[in-house]
């Protein structure tokens, strides 16, 4: 298993976002506050154990996105944990997507995906316009060494001891842990890549109309980020660094 | 090559009061057990058991190339229990398989649901993990309804007793399945059995396309679309 030397471990914002120019095309507002809570000393940090930053944007002018929410914890100079999150308005069934990069020395932990705010086991429309999209750099990425060790790419390596984790997840994951250098690289490329193609589905997005479908869809949403809120196993790290309130506003910003 | 996967299948079902129905949904399929044409041989036995709708057992052999078994229990619309699917297809070099309980409402909002019938197999679900050839299930469609417990893999027969350890899953989740139909159950209300018969409406319909596209080549070619899609909805 090769290890990486810190230094040379990614630099998440700025190869995955900056570099592709990820949301160059967006006119970004930065959120300086968020569910009543101040998002303004998360921007930069600096603390005894832990330094980054977390960084929430809407889209100016545009109800199509609710938050673009993106963050970089380095923590004792040892580890990096890395998320980029894009959630769409209220108006709009887009799925969520989800990234947690977390990178040390030995490996780095992956989950990408483009998280379903409808049962895709009764909806095959959205399947097919959300979701089946994805299906060709699934099966390419899917392939990287160490996720499929045991031929496993479900949310069965990483999120395995959270059901309600693997419960949120569509069918076409990136999900598990990699430790060559090159492979996280491909890592990097799959994140951009799925990062692009969730974007090019946010322009087409259009509202939704019916409202009891927006009923459904309003009720998982809310399930989903609850649970992520409550419940995400990187929660009790971030309570140790910032506190209850720091913890609530971050991972409502990420979710 | 002959796993006996009808007979290890319906092993399962002793603990059960079970009657052996020759029709379905107004369609005669007594004719279907036994039938034979150009070297495939279909075998299919559809039961009523309090509790749900229908549990079906089928098998089709062709030749010496392939043998195929199905096995699913589908719950009555107003009891809050999932879809035991178990699919099988074994040739000389490998069985590729599929095995799981779906669930019949939304996983992620009813946690209830969720903790009840599909946590206590996660435990199952790791043991078959180390199964060889292990992969998530190939049909996109299929895969999006599969719960977060379901075995799928394509395991190469490197030695005989590699099938019988590819069978294991299918029994196991089996049991556990008639130990949640025996356990007793209260009828859910209104808006859970909508939820419900839409969610296993869906799931019968992909898991319809599934078989048809598994026995297109396979088997369709000697019985013909009328037997292979009057088998397919016997099934589902």
């Amino acid at each position: 298993m090769a290890r990486v030397a810190y230094d040379d471990m990614v630099k998440f914002i700025d190869e995955v976002i900056k570099q592709p120019a990820l949301f160059d095309h967006l006119d970004l507002e930065p959120l300086e506050a968020y569910l009543g809570r101040d998002a303004t000393p998360y921007l930069s940090f600096k603390k005894p154990m832990a330094e980054g930053t977390y960084q929430g944007y809407k889209v100016k002018g545009s109800d199509k996105v609710e938050k673009i929410g993106y963050g970089e914890l380095v923590y004792m100079k040892r580890a990096k944990y890395n998320s980029l999150n894009i959630t769409a308005g209220d108006n709009y069934d887009l799925p969520i997507f989800a990234c947690e990069f977390d990178e040390t020395p030995k490996r780095l932990s992956i989950t990408i995906d483009f998280i379903p705010i409808v049962d895709i086991g009764v909806y095959p429309e959205y399947c097919e316009k959300y979701l089946e999209p994805l299906n060709d750099l699934w099966r390419k990425y899917r392939q990287l060494g160490g996720l499929t060790d045991g031929n496993r790419c479900l949310v069965e390596r990483r999120y395995g001891p959270w059901p309600w984790a693997r419960a949120s997840m569509s069918h076409f994951p990136i999900d598990g842990r990699v430790s060559e250098p090159e492979d996280r690289k491909q890592i990097v490329a799959a994140v951009i890549d799925y990062a692009k193609l969730y974007l090019e589905l946010l322009e087409k997005a259009e509202p939704m109309q019916d409202p009891e479908y927006r009923q459904e869809v309003d009720t998982r949403r809310k399930a989903i980020q609850k649970y992520y809120r409550d419940l995400d196993p990187g929660g009790e790290v971030l309570k140790k660094i910032f506190g209850d309130e720091g913890e609530k506003l971050i991972v409502s910003l990420i979710f | 090559m002959n796993t006996p996967y009808i007979e290890k299948m319906s092993e399962q079902l002793s603990p059960l009061s079970v009657t052996e129905i020759k029709v379905w949904a107004g369609n005669d399929i007594g004719d279907l057990n036994g039938f034979e044409k150009d070297g495939a041989r279909v075998q299919l036995h559809v039961y009523q058991v309090e509790g749900v709708e229908k549990i079906a057992i089928g098998g089709i052999a062709v030749d010496d190339d392939v043998n195929i078994g199905v096995c699913t229990i589908i719950p009555k619309q107003d009891i809050a229990l999932p879809i035991y699917v178990s699919r099988w297809e074994e040739r000389r070099e490998a069985i590729t398989l599929l095995v799981d309980l779906m669930p019949s409402v939304d996983m992620i909002v009813d946690e209830a649901y969720r903790v009840k019938y599909l946590e206590p197999l996660n435990e199952t679900w790791e043991r078959f993990s180390n199964l060889a050839g292990i992969r998530p299930e190939d049909d996109n469609n299929l895969r999006a309804a599969c719960s977060i417990i379901y075995t799928a893999a394509c395991v190469p027969i490197e030695k005989e007793g590699m099938r019988m350890a590819a069978l294991a899953p299918h029994l196991d989740y089996l049991k556990k399945y008639i130990a949640y139909l025996t356990a007793g159950h209260q009828p859910v209300d209104a808006t859970k059995q909508k939820e419900q018969v839409r969610r296993i409406a869906a799931v019968r319909k992909l898991l319809n396309a599934n078989l048809k596209s598994l026995l297109k080549e396979s088997a369709e070619p000697k019985l013909g679309t009328e037997i292979s899609d009057r088998f397919c909805a016997a099934l589902t």
